[in-house]
């Protein structure tokens, strides 16, 4: 099943795949939803998805990750996207990638049996705890970004995967979320 | 069993209805119909009561079926009674709902001691301020000017269309506040309390679902076919 909108990037990845020596009936689709059409999830033997289908969001990679939860899913990058998308497929090619890194990566991956589960670790990074602790205690996304040496957007896109893997999304709630898990003092937590 | 996706029709009885489906006791109340229903229809109810069967069918399906399918073809006097519901419903949750709720959040948050639990009790209580802020919108703001658009025909410089943006993350701060009991803030001894805030909670958040999608899809809709006659 190979899901990515761009037919210039579809054809070619069909052709690489056809050229290799057990080439395998491929089926295509634009977006997930069109992809999810197919009925049965568990007839493909590998999926190859652009993460650009996934509108950036960890909450439509998850959903796709445990709907084939059971076949190696293969990110296509055609563009730079959140690392902590790209980071949960089992495997990544990039549109630079040779022909045969290509066909490398598709034939390893191809039938074999997925990792052991496609569990989706909801457990902050160093860096995101950094984020919420500086959030929790009132600072402003620019006030974190000077701190943290990063930019507004990096700040903007770690809260979102807090948000995203703590299923919390207002301040207020983080702020609990903190204190309870000692992050914060109740001491540092101002108004 | 097995018959709750089935269409709710005028013809059965209403003991029967409320008997498979009890929490539509809420929705008898706030139509303003008393039990001892004895061996009446839901037709006959709604004619002695006045109320319209369109209506009240609509709000029942769709309390006990919330991918109900209704057909948008409500008159301007049903409309009034659509107001009317939302407004009991609006008194309901601030006058029954949100007090026991916070007063259930407040003995937990003092018996536990914790200072998460002190920010839980703040929290909820600025969400309950919102929504208080939101339903006086409603109340004062938006369904007179609906009420005024039927009786006088009267379109001011006012839209619902503006009314929908005031109409979003309700549901996000409380699924907030669910999700940090059942998931992130350990429990110590508060037994039975916590237990029955989320039981609360998860209540209102259906009775609230079911109470946003009427003001949405069925009542900014229908007012703004509305306002074009108005304008036409």
């Amino acid at each position: 099943m190979i899901i990515e909108p761009s037919a210039i990037i579809r054809e070619g990845i069909s052709a690489i795949i056809e050229s290799m020596k057990d080439s395998a009936q491929l089926s295509f689709a634009d977006t997930v939803e069109e992809a999810l059409k197919f009925g049965q999830t568990d007839l493909f033997k590998i999926v190859i998805v652009n993460p650009v289908t996934l509108n950036n969001s960890k909450k439509h990679l998850n959903n796709l990750l445990s709907l084939y939860n059971r076949t190696n899913v293969i990110g296509l990058n055609s563009n730079h996207y959140d690392r902590n998308l790209s980071d949960n497929f089992t495997d990544n090619i990039f549109i630079t990638d040779k022909h045969e890194t290509i066909t490398q990566i598709i034939s390893k991956h191809f039938n074999a049996a997925p990792p052991a589960s496609n569990e989706i670790d909801n457990t902050l990074s160093e860096r995101e705890i950094d984020v919420l602790k500086l959030l929790a205690t009132g600072k402003s996304n620019k006030e974190i970004a000077e701190q943290l040496f990063i930019s507004v957007h990096t700040v903007i896109s770690h809260r979102k995967n807090i948000s995203s893997k703590l299923g919390v999304k207002s301040t207020a709630a983080l702020v609990i979320y903190a204190v309870a898990n000692g992050l914060i003092d109740v001491d540092g937590f101002t108004e | 069993m097995g018959s709750k996706q089935e269409e709710i029709q005028k013809t059965i009885k209403m003991s029967k209805l409320l008997f498979s489906h009890p929490q539509l006791i809420l929705v008898l109340e706030r139509f303003g119909i008393k039990l001892g229903v004895r061996e009446k229809t839901v037709e006959d109810i709604c004619r002695e009561y006045e109320i319209s069967t369109k209506v009240f069918l609509m709000v029942v399906n769709l309390n006990v079926n919330t991918s109900y399918h209704y057909e948008l073809n409500f008159d301007a006097q049903d409309i009034k009674q659509i107001v009317k519901y939302l407004t009991k419903s609006h008194s309901y949750f601030a006058d029954e709902v949100f007090p026991e709720i916070i007063k259930n959040i407040h003995l937990m948050s003092e018996y536990s001691q914790k200072p998460e639990m002190q920010l839980v009790e703040r929290f909820f209580n600025e969400y309950k301020n919102e929504v208080d802020q939101h339903f006086d919108y409603e109340n004062n703001t938006v369904f007179p000017y609906i009420l005024n658009l039927i009786d006088a025909n009267a379109a001011e410089n006012y839209s619902v269309i503006d009314y929908r943006e005031h109409h979003d993350d309700i549901q996000e701060k409380l699924d907030d506040v669910k999700k940090l009991l059942i998931e992130h803030l350990p429990q110590k001894a508060d037994n039975n309390l916590r237990r029955k805030i989320l039981f609360a909670l998860f209540d209102l958040d259906t009775d609230l679902q079911t109470h946003s999608k009427i003001e949405n899809e069925i009542l900014i809709p229908q007012v703004e076919q509305l306002e074009k006659q108005g304008q036409a």
